[in-house]
């Protein structure tokens, strides 16, 4: 479930002040085993990653990187500014989709990346495979080469939420396994997640979208008859 | 009366025979319809199969028929119905799914699912159905009567007698795909060799996820050599694609030019032919009847193609080189066991994966050459 991100890059200067909305903007996901509050104002030191051989920022970025994916499952964030981070500097990340750089023995904010709140990457509750169940329609048997059936339907039952998801879209059956796990991950999301699931979100974005839309519509209208009133037409 | 004809009458004799479950011709309990079925046995041919055509109305308009409604008026939904009703009094496996994937294939579907129930088929497309679904009653398995089938994300076409891909084969895909990439060898130049291609499933799905890889396939059926590039060339991997008839032998693999320079190939993959002789009579009536047995046949104890396959890749696999199986669930232990016996082939038994029925199902064993 990879998904475009959009970034947007603050200048590199001075004194910068970063906009109060994504301060506030954290994230709660709640799991079955953790309840994960972002890093909020966590720092990352440089010196603190920096083994002999990687003082590189590029070698930097990717260990971010890592330690982000670690974290929250996100994939890696294309961004050049971070490649010409130096000693000094600091990284903070302040919430899932804003990070500042700034260098504190100067008390400056260097650049912000913010990560388009709209687009950012879903985090789906990990799908662990000895949680699963998977029963399969075709029955056993010898199976391989000396059976041959056509049914591939897949049953997939999570274990500790007792969620079945059935699956018979193709007629191959790995693709089947691979859809079904699909699936799943959408239905634990919801439960887990609830109003914050990834379809969730997405259909109060297509409401918002619409309604935006209707208002504009609304809007031109009403000018439109303003001005045609205004001029003494029909 | 001609042949043709002859093929005619006797298939709409079944025909009719299954709708209406009756004893067909001079052995039928209907007096009514007495005078048609002998009307079949007149030897003029054009006017016997007027006739049959007559009687198939008869029995199928909604008065007099025995399944209510005629057939080319009824929509999808009951002639799926209809036909699973048959299919399940001819003992034939999975009656619902074949009628299924029939109607689905001759609306121009791959899944029942994807077309509309309360649709009715052109005359064109019934027809076509009812060939199938004869077809099928002789227990043709359903990927020859619709002539292709899925493999992973793809769809090749199958032609008998060439065996027809298996769900585990998908696997051992899957397997291999992953095996590769958590080692970082998804960009590399890799060098493939299949033994035994069939349909040439293995070698285009590894091609289609590995860029830069090329393939040599053998086969000893040039049926399957034949449908291997024919494959390849629908699926645009042609060009790193070779296709070589030939039996696999201890000869003949040392006179081939392919053979020749040894330690070429990084990887080789192989789904043998692994049945021992024993589970051979047991086979389902789809496989045994048409599917070639050489496809199938893996000697006494399964093992025959699967030892030459061992000496193979001793030969041409480079150092560190991996071989891949797929193999019967009895079989694993005494490959490794081969394997410690005869140390000269310098192949080393790695691991044994299971399949999704939790059968140890895969084999994989790499070449150490020694120090």
């Amino acid at each position: 479930m990879v998904l475009m991100q959009t970034i947007r890059l603050f200048p590199r200067h001075s004194a910068l002040k970063v906009p109060k909305q994504y301060f506030l903007d954290t994230f709660t996901y709640r799991y079955p085993h953790q309840t994960m509050n972002c890093l909020n104002n966590k720092t990352l030191k440089h010196s603190s990653y920096n083994s002999s051989h990687c003082c590189h920022s590029n070698q930097f970025y990717k260990t971010i990187c890592n330690y982000k994916n670690n974290m929250y499952g996100l994939n890696n964030i294309q961004s050049n500014w971070i490649h010409t981070m130096t000693k000094s500097e600091e990284l903070r990340i302040l919430s899932k989709n804003a990070y500042i750089l700034e260098n504190p023995s100067h008390n400056l904010n260097l650049a912000m990346v913010i990560v388009s709140r709209k687009k950012h990457t879903h985090l789906y509750p990990p799908l662990i495979e000895s949680d699963l169940e998977e029963q399969f329609t075709r029955g056993s048997g010898p199976g391989g080469q000396s059976v041959n059936r056509t049914m591939n339907k897949v049953v997939l039952k999570h274990l500790p939420t007792g969620i079945v998801v059935m699956n018979h879209e193709t007629r191959s059956l790995e693709t089947n396994r691979k859809r079904a796990r699909q699936n799943l991950q959408q239905r634990l999301d919801f439960h887990y997640n609830g109003e914050n699931a990834y379809i969730e979100r997405q259909k109060r974005i297509e409401k918002l979208k619409y309604k935006t839309k209707k208002q504009k519509v609304k809007s031109k209208l009403e000018k439109l008859k303003e001005f045609k009133e205004r001029e003494g037409l029909e | 009366m001609n042949r043709i004809t002859q093929k005619v009458i006797n298939s709409n004799l079944r025909l009719l025979h299954i709708i209406t479950n009756l004893p067909v011709c001079t052995s039928c309990g209907s007096q009514k319809h007495h005078r048609y079925f002998h009307s079949m046995n007149v030897k003029s041919g054009t006017k016997g199969n007027f006739r049959i055509h007559d009687t198939l109305l008869h029995l199928t308009t909604p008065k007099r028929g025995i399944l209510g409604g005629s057939l080319s008026s009824s929509n999808v939904g009951c002639l799926v119905d209809r036909w699973t009703n048959v299919f399940k009094n001819r003992k034939i496996s999975e009656p619902k799914e074949s009628a299924e994937y029939i109607i689905a294939h001759v609306q121009g579907s791959k899944m029942f699912h994807e077309i509309d129930k309360s649709s009715f088929l052109t005359a064109a497309q019934h027809k076509k159905m009812e060939e199938l679904c004869l077809r099928r009653l002789d227990k043709e398995p359903i990927q020859y009567l619709l002539g292709e089938w899925d493999f992973c994300d793809m769809t090749l076409d199958v032609r008998q007698p060439v065996f027809i891909p298996r769900p585990e084969t998908e696997e051992l895909v899957e397997l291999i795909q992953q095996y590769l990439k958590t080692r970082g060898l998804e960009n590399s130049a890799l060098t493939i060799l299949e033994v035994g291609c069939g349909s040439g499933a293995i070698a285009i799905a590894l091609l289609k996820r590995f860029q830069k890889a090329t393939c040599t396939s053998i086969d000893r059926s040039i049926d399957a050599c034949e449908l291997t590039t024919h494959n390849a060339v629908k699926q645009k991997v042609k060009d790193r694609l070779n296709v070589v008839h030939l039996e696999l032998n201890k000869d003949t693999v040392e006179v081939h030019p392919e053979f020749t320079c040894t330690e070429r190939y990084q990887l080789l993959v192989s789904n043998p032919p692994y049945i021992p002789t024993k589970d051979m009579t047991k086979l389902q009536p789809e496989i045994d009847l048409f599917e070639d047995p050489c496809a199938l046949h893996g000697g006494l104890d399964g093992l025959d193609t699967i030892i030459r396959t061992l000496h193979i890749a001793s030969k041409v696999l480079q150092d560190k080189g991996f071989l891949w199986l797929e193999v019967d669930s009895t079989h694993p232990a005494k490959v490794q066991r081969l394997l410690q016996d005869n140390k000269e082939l310098n192949l080393h038994y790695v691991q044994t994966y299971q399949d999704f029925n939790k059968l140890e199902r895969f084999c994989q064993i790499q070449k150490h050459l020694p120090v």
